[in-house]
């Protein structure tokens, strides 16, 4: 089976989504798996060599520890992905595009709760009478595990998005503006 | 262009990107090594003290020793022991070897003795805490102990790491399963299918 490439783009997207949606989206992958490399590193610094959450501030915060605490640091992180998850979003078609706003609903969420901290924190606040800052979620559940929650349940979608968008069908592929998946594996007409 | 040099220019961009990603994550190992393989300091914290916590001795000791974990590398020691009257009966300043910190006590009568002891550190962190014993002559065999005929120092801890929450174990190994399937995803892109 061919394809003809030169009918496929369904519609116009701008060089984000299109051209450059392969070298945006190793971009936000970067700094997606950078941000999970911190976590790892802290999880190991915790349950395997034994140190104390204080002690355990993951690869940055070896070096620059004030950046564990800064409210700054994870709300930046949240504003980071809920834009990058929007913004990347017309280049994903099919399956890949489902899952992907599924990992951008989600994450638009936790962005709302950590503005809400970050809220708190900048004013001094705290809010729902709480001695700290405190987010809806956290009036339920202990902040490291809502955060780590979080990162996960949007993770999840986000890998599967990936998934389907680097691995589509063909009738997908004839949908995508953009060069992620490897259209050198595509037969080529004559 | 023709079809096979566009194959080549595809396979050749691949090949760059495959390339960044492994430089990109052997950069990350070179600078996250340092923080998962080197151990921090360890803190330094009451292990063990003699008299024990709350021993009941018949006569008292000739001294108090308070030993810690961790590196004791202190720029001031201050030990201070008192009866129930709040009278002084540590002697002199304390004596910091290695990790044990010993102080001489005067004659002192039968009673409740509360030993307090303050460290600060040469990073600055400072370390303090308190500990009890009493004096009956009452109180079966005893002869008062010293530092270096001591009964074993008895541990005093320590776990302040909490046991692993199974939830935040399970999360960070599906993060972990997640991330490996996003690199082998970046890393190995098949054929495209029907």
């Amino acid at each position: 089976m061919t394809i003809d490439r030169t009918t496929s783009p369904p519609t116009s997207v701008g060089w984000l989504n299109g051209a450059g949606h392969r070298t945006a989206l190793n971009v936000f992958m970067f700094v997606v798996l950078a941000h999970w490399a911190e976590h790892l590193t802290q999880a190991y610094q915790i349950y395997v060599l034994g140190r104390t959450p204080p002690q355990s501030r993951g690869v940055l915060g070896q070096f620059f520890p004030w950046l564990v605490t800064s409210e700054w640091l994870h709300y930046g992180y949240a504003l980071v992905m809920v834009v990058g998850l929007f913004v990347l979003r017309k280049g994903f078609v099919g399956r890949a595009r489902t899952w992907w706003m599924v990992a951008f609903a989600i994450q638009f969420w936790h962005h709302i709760e950590h503005l809400l901290l970050f809220i708190q924190a900048q004013t001094a606040t705290p809010f729902f009478g709480k001695a700290v800052p405190t987010s809806i979620a956290q009036l339920i559940f202990p902040r490291v595990e809502l955060h780590l929650f979080y990162n996960t349940v949007v993770f999840l979608p986000m890998v599967v998005a990936v998934y389907f968008h680097l691995r589509p069908n063909r009738a997908e592929l004839t949908q995508a503006v953009c060069g992620c998946a490897n259209r050198a594996a595509v037969p080529v007409p004559a | 262009m023709t079809d096979t040099d566009g194959q080549r220019a595809t396979g050749r961009r691949v090949t760059a990107s495959r390339l960044a990603l492994l430089a990109f994550f052997v950069a990350l190992t070179a600078v996250g090594a340092p923080a998962l393989l080197t151990a921090e300091p360890a803190p330094v914290r009451l292990a063990a003290v003699d008299p024990a916590a709350d021993v009941v001795l018949a006569a008292i000791p000739e001294s108090v020793a308070l030993r810690f974990t961790g590196d004791v590398a202190a720029r001031e020691v201050h030990v201070t022991v008192a009866d129930a009257n709040g009278v002084t009966v540590s002697a002199g300043p304390p004596a910091l070897s290695g990790s044990t910190v010993t102080t001489a006590l005067r004659a002192g009568a039968p009673g409740a003795y509360l030993v307090v002891y303050h460290l600060l550190l040469d990073d600055g962190r400072s370390i303090s805490g308190t500990s009890r014993f009493a004096v009956d002559p009452a109180a079966p065999s005893a002869a008062p102990n010293t530092a270096e005929v001591a009964a074993p120092l008895v541990e005093a801890e320590h776990a302040h790491v909490p046991p692993p929450d199974p939830l935040n174990l399970a999360l960070t190994a599906l993060a972990a399963v997640l991330i490996l399937a996003l690199l082998a995803l970046l890393f190995s892109r098949p054929k495209v299918r029907d």
